[in-house]
């Protein structure tokens, strides 16, 4: 799994690529938190343009990540899934807690308004 | 039984040992007390007593019943009785009475220790002895034939009343704290109508005992039982002239008026009462007699009156306990419901403080305000220290110190949450203005720490009360549940319960106690105590097989897994209820990712004590020891708080909180769970964050869907339920991602609803046999764990 991350601001853009799969999902939880803790982002905006097919460990990661940035205050947020992966994630119940925006660019307008 | 014997054999050793009939009689003596009394009263009046003047079965069924029950008292009740039968006179009947006390006497003495069944062993041997004797005399004075046939009736009543007689004074032996049977109370209303047949005839100048015993029993009953009882015993004492005396009898609504009318007074104390019934005797003699009779009635009035005013309070107690256990155990009835009642009341009391305190928990936490003049303190306790004595304190934290408190702010955040804030970090007014800088930030990186630290455990702490609040909920939810059963009404029913225990006894099942209990709602329960069977599960296999085809209604063992094998009890007591409508046949199965042996889903199923069948899968969401071991806490920690009573919503609630106060660890569950209520078939879909489940009617398949969050994220969550009908037939099927995603590289993601529809077996082990088989072959091993659960749902035989 590929993943491209940038800071725009005080939030963290992660946007991975391909499977977020058991397989993927350790790679996924351990370069977010390091990244997170380097650029000193305090929320999270995963846009998920180009995952593929998201499981139960991809889930949990996310879940993961969500835990940690809201104990800091921060806030996590979904983008651009694909309508399979959104009805995973609807499964899981994630909309409950976390906005899921159609695109990154909306995402990271109303995040920005938000925290300003 | 046992006992009785043992005391018999021991009597014929000391007899043949010691010089028998003397040593006997001293032991007799020995042993008299009030209760000797008792038996030596009715040997006495019983032996009187005659049935329409001649039938004189009451004295020797009586001493018949006392030697199979308590034959130690056998020599007393023998010469009591023919004491009695000698007041009688000097006629044919009195010689033949006494030919009948001492062939009976002499048989008892001969076949008593080899009578198997001793209850009609002995009425039989009765009805042989008196046949046999009054025959005998009947063929030497050659009497009409139709004298034999008045012989045999007297010998069938006495049986009978032989019989009655044993099962009364089997009671007696019982003690009062049970149900009375009907041959009891039979038995209880034959022996006074024995008693004052007896006294008939006895008078002491123009006094008649029957008259006085008779008005004192009747104000016995008043006194002990109430207008109802007093009535009853009114007629029976009228009944008596007419059974000793063929024809009939005034005395019968005489003595019920007289008890009526004297009930009226029954509440005012004792005094009243015997004034009352005095007055009540004055009225119906004037109504009934003429004047030279009145003044006889009087005097026995008042001499019953007399009696029953220097009665001691213990003779009425027990007349009243022995009244209201006759009452179809009406007295114990009302007892236990008072006691029912406040026990109840007290649950439910203890119940709402646990629902409050629950509430109060959950509300309980930290407020923002709280946090925001901790922070403030913090900050002021910085200033002291570190800008103290700086030049710029004025600057900074006067003139500009909301600028100030902000930058200080945002340093915190980042220390906090990056465990470290840096020079570089530092915004550029504050490091040009800022004289002891490094200072500042030694002391925000310590904050930093310190508000870490803060919050952890702030979590933590909030966590904690939560699963405090939803235990109470589930322990409260618990409490209700018992205070709503105790305040079902359950109605005895006797005829029921004494028809099923007889016919139990029958067919060779052994019973000690049998009640059925009904509940308005028609819901019915048999509790029934029987001699262990040692673990045999004779309460499955015999009783309630023959229960349900003696009711003609299915009927099965509700607590069977409290089995006396365990206990090590002599006695088992145990609980029919209508068997469930349906029951399930399930089957499970689990496979790991790339066959590893660890999988990281677990399931489980169970029923519930209430007849509901639980099916419990989780899918640990990551891989490896800590997903499986996550999935396993799940399904048992539910499994354990089901089983304990919690329900359904409480204890997914636990589970997800306990779950979530496991901070530091990242790996959270799904839950899925079905509820089938096998007595209406009705099933409740729980799907926390899992994979949908489905439904399989023939070639129909419904999915079962929701989208809430695994347990575990949040510290509390809303917990929804799906409800389906289900019919016999229906198969559930539960599965986790790992199954249902196992076709996205076929292209197949929605494999398992059509493979579903082409399913026509019924059995749920080549179910789910066949779904692992289809999910691996489309390459699902290889890329999640998989489990599957099937139930089966099939109409109870």
């Amino acid at each position: 799994m590929l993943l491209d991350m940038e800071l725009k601001g005080n939030i963290l853009v992660v946007r991975p690529e391909g499977e977020l799969d058991l397989t993927a999902a350790e790679t996924f939880r351990k370069k977010v938190d390091e990244a997170m803790a380097a650029s000193g982002a305090l929320h999270l905006l995963i846009a998920l343009e180009k995952v593929e097919f998201i499981d139960s460990s991809g889930l949990g990661a996310i879940l993961g990540r969500y835990k940690q940035v809201t104990d800091r205050k921060g806030r996590v947020a979904l983008a651009g899934a694909s309508p399979a992966v959104r009805r995973v994630l609807e499964l899981a119940g994630l909309p409950r807690i976390m906005k899921l925006y159609r695109e990154e660019k909306e995402a990271l307008r109303e995040m920005a308004a938000e925290a300003s | 039984m046992r006992g009785t014997v043992t005391s018999l054999a021991r009597g014929r050793e000391e007899k043949k040992g010691r010089g028998g009939l003397w040593h006997s009689l001293s032991r007799a003596a020995g042993t008299f007390g009030w209760e000797g009394l008792l038996f030596s009263m009715f040997s006495f009046f019983f032996a009187r007593s005659l049935v329409f003047g001649e039938l004189m079965f009451f004295g020797p069924a009586y001493m018949a019943a006392v030697y199979g029950l308590f034959p130690e008292r056998r020599w007393q009740v023998f010469f009591f009785s023919l004491a009695g039968v000698v007041t009688l006179g000097s006629g044919l009947n009195v010689w033949q009475g006494i030919a009948v006390y001492f062939v009976l006497f002499l048989c008892l003495q001969l076949f008593y220790l080899n009578l198997k069944q001793r209850r009609t062993g002995i009425p039989l041997l009765f009805l042989a002895c008196n046949t046999v004797v009054k025959s005998f005399f009947l063929l030497l004075l050659a009497e009409p034939p139709g004298q034999y046939v008045l012989v045999i009736l007297e010998g069938v009543l006495g049986a009978l009343v032989v019989y009655v007689f044993m099962q009364g004074m089997l009671g007696w032996k019982a003690g009062w704290n049970r149900i009375v049977q009907r041959e009891e109370v039979f038995c209880y209303l034959l022996m006074p109508l024995g008693l004052l047949l007896g006294l008939k005839g006895l008078v002491f100048g123009r006094v008649d005992f029957y008259s006085v015993a008779g008005k004192l029993l009747v104000l016995l009953a008043l006194a002990a039982g109430g207008g109802g009882t007093g009535v009853v015993a009114g007629v029976l004492v009228g009944v008596v002239p007419a059974l000793s005396a063929k024809g009939a009898s005034d005395f019968i609504g005489q003595y019920a008026l007289l008890a009526l009318i004297a009930s009226a007074f029954r509440g005012m104390g004792k005094g009243f009462l015997i004034i009352g019934y005095f007055l009540a005797a004055v009225f119906t003699s004037l109504y009934f007699y003429d004047q030279n009779r009145l003044w006889l009635e009087l005097v026995t009035t008042l001499l019953a009156g007399v009696i029953f005013a220097f009665l001691p309070p213990q003779v009425l107690a027990p007349v009243k306990s022995w009244l209201q256990a006759l009452g179809g155990q009406r007295g114990v009835e009302l007892g236990n419901r008072k006691v029912k009642e406040s026990i109840a009341y007290r649950i439910g009391d203890l119940a709402r403080v646990f629902r409050e305190l629950a509430g109060v928990l959950a509300q309980v936490t930290c407020s923002h305000q709280e946090q925001e003049k901790e922070l403030a303190g913090l900050f002021h306790a910085v200033a002291e220290r570190v800008c103290g004595g700086c030049a710029m304190y004025r600057t900074c934290w006067e003139k500009e110190f909301y600028r100030t408190y902000r930058r200080l702010l945002d340093l915190l955040a980042i220390a906090e949450h990056r465990g470290k804030v840096e020079e570089q970090m530092v915004p550029l007014d504050l490091e040009k203005r800022c004289r002891r800088l490094r200072e500042m930030l030694a002391v925000l990186n310590c904050l930093g720490d310190y508000q870490r630290a803060l919050r952890q455990w702030q979590r933590k702490l909030e966590d904690s009360r939560q699963v405090l609040a939803f235990q109470l909920e589930g322990a409260a939810a618990i409490m209700e549940g018992l205070v709503r059963s105790l305040r079902t009404d359950m109605v005895v029913q006797e005829d029921t319960g004494y028809l099923l225990r007889k016919e139990l006894v029958r067919q060779g099942m052994g019973v000690r106690d049998l009640r059925v209990l009904a509940a308005a709602d028609g819901y019915t329960e048999i509790c029934i105590n029987r001699t262990s069977c040692g673990g045999r599960g004779e309460c499955r296999q015999l009783v309630a097989p023959a229960v349900s085809k003696l009711l003609g209604r299915p009927v099965a063992v509700v607590n069977q897994h409290y089995c006396t094998r365990r206990t090590g009890e002599p006695f088992c007591e145990f609980r029919l209820s209508p068997a469930p409508r349906y029951r399930v046949r399930w089957a499970g199965a689990k496979r790991a990712r790339d066959g590893n042996v660890l999988s990281g889903d677990s399931y489980t199923a169970l029923e519930l004590r209430d007849g509901t069948f639980v099916a419990i899968l989780s899918d640990g969401m990551g891989n490896g020891p800590r997903a499986a071991r996550e999935s396993y806490y799940t399904v048992t920690l539910l499994e354990k708080l089901l089983e304990t009573g919690f329900d359904r919503v409480s204890a997914i609630k636990i589970v997800n909180a306990v779950m979530a106060l496991r901070a530091g660890e990242e790996t959270f569950a799904t839950l899925d769970m079905v509820a089938v209520d096998l007595c209406t078939g009705r099933a409740d879909f729980y799907k926390i964050g899992s994979a949908p489940g489905y439904l399989k009617r023939g070639k129909q398949v419904w999915e079962i869907r929701s989208s809430s969050l695994p347990v575990g994220v949040l510290h509390a969550i809303e917990v929804e339920s799906q409800q389906r009908q289900l019919e016999e037939g229906d198969v559930i099927v539960l599965v986790t991602d790992g199954v249902v995603d196992a076709g996205r590289a076929e292209e197949e993601s929605t494999w398992l609803p059509g493979f579903l529809r082409s399913l026509r077996w019924d059995d749920p082990e080549v179910i789910v046999e066949e779904i692992v088989e289809k999910a691996a072959a489309l390459g699902g091993e290889e890329g999640d764990d998989m489990a599957v659960v099937v139930v089966v749902l099939e109409r109870q035989q």
